[in-house]
């Protein structure tokens, strides 16, 4: 499956959001602004990366400032999963 | 006896905290002043202290949250507001004479004016952001605070960070909470100061039914706009627990759509006064308002909103003393089964009685008025 679209089901089942949620989420969508993540939800995604692709998010943010934190996006996740 | 000058921010969770100690140390027969805007201090505080008034400007609603509400919190508020009270607050200083200034760590001011002045002075930590670290795994946001403070030109002595007095840090809150941290022996941690509060003559008392649990309902003074949202499914989980649960909810009456009958709404709630009559709260983990239910071992749903909210939401739930929802995305049946775990489980009012005892033996705002007494007197 595409990375993507796994990372959109991720989010989904991290938020209890539906599909028509789901089918909004693109690259350019941020966790903070668009999908309105809260930060228990953040963990949890971090906790369902690493359990599918064995990534560290928690190391990723330690490494961003304030405004790449604001700015965080579906994309950069999907970048790091691949990288 | 000594002298204390007392600057805060005119926000509700700061001054309770500050004004008990306040209290506690004008009833010992010290002289006590506050810097501040006359009017909000006033509100909050009556008309027997004595203000020197800073003013303020408007500020822009703080209506964001996540991490865009640490940049807003910072460049939005703190900074602009110490910037602005700063030339009022040294006078105000230089006027009353203290032998000690009581800075809350919101109102930068207070510890600028202090360090120029030489007078010793304590910050006074009513929340939980800037005491436990909770940015300590995010090393670039803690540099990013740190950098605006210094840009403002609010650092003290050798890059001192005016948060954090080398003197006394009186935090009202306690180990209980917090969980183990490696505070410096100069932070008291004091448990909440509960002090006396302006009373809520119209509170309908008679329409408290005794035979159903009463719950309370309160998500914060700054939470008024963007809670529009959450009282609908808050109101969704009252009517399915209407037959045993009745709430008091602290919101405007319009905000509040539609909730089962008997539901009481009002604006101003007497809270310390109606907490021996409640069996849990929701709220927003907002530190004054989770210590205010912890200090009668109430426990808790908490919806943290922003801020240092989601840090004590953690705290609680660490505690045992309540558990998380999700403020912008729980619904209705998310909300009740967690309000009914709390009201149904008896480990939850367990664990909030441990948090309660803890509280009383931290010794709330007297033991926070006797270490500024020690500090005041200190050779």
């Amino acid at each position: 499956m595409d990375i993507l679209r796994e990372i959109v089901g991720l989010l989904r089942a991290v938020t209890g959001e539906d599909e028509r949620w789901a089918a909004a989420v693109t690259p350019e969508s941020r966790l903070e602004d668009d999908l309105r993540l809260e930060s228990v939800e953040v963990a949890a995604l971090g906790e369902a990366l690493r359990a599918r692709w064995g990534v560290d998010l928690p190391a990723y943010l330690a490494g961003l400032d304030l405004d790449q934190l604001i700015d965080l996006t579906v994309g950069d996740v999907a970048r790091l999963v691949r990288a | 006896m000594s002298r204390f000058l007392f600057v805060a921010p005119p926000l509700a969770g700061h001054v309770y905290a500050a004004g008990a100690v306040a209290c506690a140390l004008a009833e010992r027969g010290h002289e006590v002043a506050w810097a501040g805007p006359e009017a909000s201090l006033r509100r909050m505080l009556g008309d027997g202290v004595t203000v020197y008034s800073t003013g303020m400007r408007p500020y822009r609603g703080q209506r964001d949250r996540g991490f865009r509400a640490v940049r807003s919190l910072w460049q939005g508020f703190v900074l602009p507001y110490a910037r602005f009270t700063l030339p009022a607050v040294e006078k105000a200083l230089v006027a009353f004479g203290p032998d000690v200034v009581a800075a809350d760590q919101h109102a930068l001011a207070g510890a600028v004016a202090a360090h120029r002045h030489g007078v010793r002075w304590a910050s006074l930590a009513p929340q939980s952001m800037e005491l436990t670290r909770p940015f300590r795994a995010l090393p670039e946001v803690e540099a990013w605070i740190a950098h605006a403070i210094a840009n403002a030109g609010l650092s003290i002595g050798d890059g001192a960070d005016p948060r954090f007095s080398p003197h006394l840090v009186l935090a009202f809150t306690s180990p209980a909470l917090t969980g183990p941290h490696d505070f410096p022996p100069h932070y008291a941690l004091v448990g909440p100061a509960l002090g006396a509060r302006a009373a809520a003559p119209d509170f309908p008392w008679d329409a408290l039914d005794p035979a159903r649990h009463t719950v309370l309902v309160t998500m914060g003074t700054l939470a008024e706009d963007v809670a529009r949202d959450f009282y609908p499914r808050m109101v969704g989980a009252l009517r399915a627990l209407e037959g045993r649960v009745q709430a008091v909810v602290a919101a405007p009456p319009d905000a509040v759509p539609d909730p089962p009958p008997g539901t009481v709404v009002a604006p101003q709630v007497p809270v310390l006064a109606l907490l021996p009559r409640i069996a849990a709260v929701v709220c927003h983990a907002g530190l004054n308002t989770v210590c205010e239910a912890l200090a009668h071992g109430v426990p808790l749903v908490v919806a943290p909103i922003k801020h240092d909210q989601p840090v004590t939401a953690a705290q609680v739930v660490a505690a045992g003393a309540g558990i998380r929802v999700r403020f912008g995305r729980s619904g209705p049946d998310e909300l009740a089964a967690a309000l009914a775990a709390v009201l149904d489980e008896p480990g939850y009012a367990a664990a909030a009685g441990r948090v309660r005892d803890s509280f009383a033996a931290a010794g709330g705002a007297p033991a926070a008025a006797s270490h500024l007494e020690r500090l005041a007197t200190r050779l």
